[in-house]
């Protein structure tokens, strides 16, 4: 190694000390982000200037800016301060795991004491590394477990929340982060058996995806952390997150993410009242019948609201319909097989057909002079409608078929859409081959 | 362009004279520059920081070579050198040395050692024992001892497993409800049950139920047509999901779903051709993930895989269960003949789809046989041992598309079973 390469490693291990030392100083930093050195200036501007310019890190060498505990990193530092971190982290980690494995063997042979405090010293020190280049590289996996193992030893709840708060951090600049996610995954895992505040835990944790889902569009990692929440909800949280996903999907109605969560939702509701309902034997819920009706009706709104831009309504209300069918009309047959219940079944059947049908005719008038919105919209209807048909029984099938023929579903779709002439080919081909 | 090379398929299907001249071409020694010319990159933040998924890199990087016939490009022992010390005392691998073992490693390690028919350098019991190990009471599979579930972890887990001839270390019939129950109602699959489906997934569930012979389980016209909406209208390219933009990646993952469960021909292949094609940087070599773009080995592997599904010419088949040239696969599968009891009729080289002619019956029943996920083969043969029912399916689709064949084959072993 020669001078130069010593004075530039010297250097770099000096900011990755100023680093670790802003994180240290700030533990309430929530936003991190790379800018360029350049955007500083601004960031300043933009601050205000509630503190004397001098106040700012950032005018010692335009490495770092922090304020208001949002923390910028110049993208000039990433890869030297990332090579520093790393380093640091895996000697740490190194004297971590080889002391795990002696203490195991020959640990009578230390004194306990200089052992322990060796042992904290060296923990502290892969805390405070692994933190710094998680900060720079979100699926460093290696680093994340080596938190767990540390804390794990800690046997502290407040241990374990704080990576909650490490974790969001690194969503704050990376969203889609898997190890981020899994991380917090099994932290709550963690806690749900000794926490009397899960509750709170989850309430927090699906705001959290919610804050991450508006700037990061129909994030699978964000969305499904949402969706595992499921299963340690209340029943008033149920209600509630039902409630609250509704106002955020009606402005999202693109978002297919948001529109599964609220099928998981509603099937958990669904499923708890059946197994209520298998002590009490009363008939099916007056309460579920409404909450997929209501459901149904808004849904049908928004898709009259957004013409032809959301594949995402349509999708949606293929699970809406499948299950209505299946658990409403399957309810009925399941109860009694004497005359009076079958017609009301094949009422029923009728009445939300026809409601269906009517939708797919106020969906599939094109305009002469129409935009690529009227089209898609023909396509999803059509499809929608092809879709549905398919699933239904076959009893169901017949009785539809004297109302819609599959033949004007074809020539609709190759109308809204006949790039794909083939595929509807296919379709229509697969739905009547079920018939028969 | 394609100058012929040993390693290189001769044939030419329909699809590929279909294949119009306005299209643009694969600019396949330029991609061969890119894939090898990234290992050599160290200067940037964004290449030096991707450096713990080293292992998953070196697996996209080196399958695109192979597919392209150009392997020989990288120092063998250099490769295999570098994957072993990128293994722990466990069994399992990490992303790079020094890097912490996980599932998602150790697959692409293995995979990356059957590329150079190296699998002989290991201790095969022992990575087996550390994959079986991560199986839990419910089929579910974890990554590693940090518990995360995932039907991705199930997929490697039986990809791995099944390579390594090790399948009966697990419980697969578990492994399968597992699987089952991440099934939605619109036919795809999701990471864990009652998660939203994800084109990815869906390859990992529909590979993994393909190598252990249970695709008979899925609702195929349902999953076909939730996998055909994923096709754009307009760029003919494939999303991943509802809503989402196309991606070059998803050429791979939707498209083999198709094809595994038989309905490729419900989405316009020329089209999709056409969208991976203008994906490339014809200058510089790589793929991207959309036109214009920034090229990466991940979505050059995933381009180039998706283009020999399509059975682009000049490039070697792919599995598209095993995502491992055809060619690997029916090498490596020779070791299972003394344990599945078959008899190998003679020395052959199968290359491609295409060269499947006229051969001794029995040689292209065990040919067919061989492209087989390993437990369809193992059901099939126990079929051919008792009726002659399965010899004849075999005998009378030759000439076919091996994918077709294993479509065919598993078909037959289903409605056999």
């Amino acid at each position: 190694m020669n001078e130069d390469e010593l004075r530039s490693e010297a250097k770099m291990v000096d900011i990755l000390n100023q680093f670790e030392h802003i994180l240290e100083s700030d533990p309430h930093i929530d936003e991190v982000g790379f800018v360029h050195p350049s955007q500083f200036f601004k960031l300043n501007e933009k601050a205000g200037h509630s503190l004397p310019s001098s106040d700012s890190s950032a005018d010692r060498n335009s490495v770092f800016w922090n304020k208001d505990h949002k923390l910028g990193i110049s993208t000039q530092v990433l890869l030297p301060l990332y090579k520093a971190s790393k380093d640091a982290f895996m000697t740490a980690n190194r004297q971590f795991k080889e002391l795990n494995s002696t203490s195991d063997v020959s640990g009578a042979e230390n004194s306990l004491c200089t052992s322990l405090s060796l042992d904290d010293s060296i923990e502290s020190a892969v805390m405070k590394h692994s933190r710094a280049l998680l900060l720079l590289s979100c699926d460093f996996g290696t680093a994340w477990h080596s938190r767990k193992l540390v804390v794990l030893e800690k046997h502290k709840l407040s241990a374990l929340l704080d990576e909650l708060l490490l974790s969001a951090l690194v969503l704050s600049y990376s969203p889609k982060s898997e190890y981020a996610w899994g991380h917090r995954k099994w932290v709550i895992k963690s806690i749900s058996e000794k926490c009397s505040t899960l509750p709170e835990i989850v309430t927090k944790e699906s705001e959290l995806v919610e804050k991450i889902a508006e700037r990061s569009k129909m994030n699978y990692r964000a969305w499904n952390h949402r969706c595992w929440l499921v299963s340690y909800m209340t029943r008033e949280q149920l209600l509630h997150e039902l409630k609250r996903s509704r106002n955020w999907a009606n402005l999202h109605v693109a978002d297919h993410s948001c529109f599964h969560y609220r099928s998981q939702l509603m099937l958990k509701i669904l499923e708890d009242r059946c197994c209520e309902q298998e002590i009490s034997s009363s008939g099916y819920s007056v309460e579920i019948y409404l909450l997929w009706k209501d459901e149904l009706d808004w849904d049908e709104m928004l898709i009259k609201r957004y013409i032809g831009r959301e594949g995402a309504l349509w999708l949606h209300r293929r699970f809406l319909s499948l299950f209505w069918i299946k658990h409403f009309l399957a309810d009925h047959t399941g109860l009694s097989s004497h005359g009076k219940q079958k017609t009301s079944m094949n009422d029923d059947f009728s009445v939300f057909m026809d409601n269906e049908l009517h939708l797919l005719h106020s969906c599939s008038i094109i305009p002469d002079n129409s935009f690529d919105d009227y089209q898609a919209q023909a396509m999803h209807s059509a499809t929608y409608m092809l879709w549905l048909i398919k699933q239904i029984p076959d009893s169901c099938r017949i009785e539809l078929q004297g109302k819609l023929k599959t033949e004007h579903l074809k020539a609709l779709l190759n109308k809204a859409c006949p790039e794909r002439s083939s595929t509807w080919d296919c379709l229509t081909g697969y739905v009547e081959a079920s018939d028969h | 362009m394609f100058s012929t090379d040993g390693s290189r398929v001769e044939g030419t299907s329909s699809l590929s004279q279909s294949i119009s001249p306005s299209m643009g071409e694969l600019a396949s020694e330029k991609h061969v520059q890119f894939i090898v010319s990234v290992e050599k990159k160290k200067d940037s933040f964004q290449s030096v920081v991707m450096e713990h998924i080293r292992m998953n890199g070196a697996y996209w990087g080196l399958t695109a070579l192979d597919l392209l016939g150009k392997l020989h490009a990288v120092d063998v022992e250099e490769v295999v050198s570098w994957v072993l010390q990128c293994q722990h005392d466990s069994g399992g691998f990490g992303g790079n040395i020094g890097h912490d073992p996980h599932v998602l490693y150790t697959l692409s390690g293995v995979q990356v050692l059957a590329l150079f028919d190296k699998l002989d350098v290991l201790d095969i019991e022992k990575v087996a024992n550390y994959v079986a190990g991560l199986q839990n009471e419910d089929g579910s599979f974890s990554g590693d001892m940090w518990g995360e579930i995932d039907t991705r972890f199930s997929y490697i887990a039986i990809s791995c497993l099944s390579l390594l001839h090790r399948l009966d270390k697990i419980n697969v019939e578990k492994a399968v409800n597992y699987i089952l129950s991440c099934k939605n109602h619109d036919g795809g699959f999701g990471c864990i049950p009652g998660a939203e489906s994800h084109a990815g997934q869906i390859f990992c569930c529909v590979g993994a139920l393909a190598i252990t012979g249970s695709l008979h389980h899925i609702d195929k016209d349902l999953l076909g047509w939730w996998l055909c909406e994923r096709q754009d209208n307009k760029t003919g390219g494939l999303n991943g999901r509802p809503e989402k933009l196309p991606d070059v990646c998803y050429s791979w993952w939707a498209l083999s779903s198709l094809i595994m469960i038989d309905r490729v021909h419900w989405i316009n292949k020329d089209k999709l051709i056409k969208f991976i094609l203008d994906c490339q940087d014809i200058e510089n070599g790589g793929i991207s993930d959309r036109p214009d773009d920034a090229v990466d080995v991940y979505h050059t592997y995933f381009g180039v895989a998706g283009l020999s599904l399509l059975e682009y010419p000049g490039l070697k088949a792919i599995d598209p269960a095993y995502a491992l040239p055809v060619d690997v696969i029916v090498r490596h599968l020779r070791y299972s003949d003394i344990r599945f009891g078959m008899q190998m009729t003679g020395p052959h080289k199968v290359v491609g789809s295409r060269q499947i002619g006229p051969l001794h019956p029995s040689l292209q029943a065990t040919r067919a046989l061989k492209s087989m996920p390993v437990s369809a083969q193992f059901l099939l043969q126990q079929q051919i041992r008792q009726t002659s029912v399965a010899a004849v399916e075999i005998r009378s689709i030759g000439g076919m598309s091996l994918h077709c064949q294993l479509s065919i084959c598993t078909r037959a072993t289903s409605s056999l079973g």
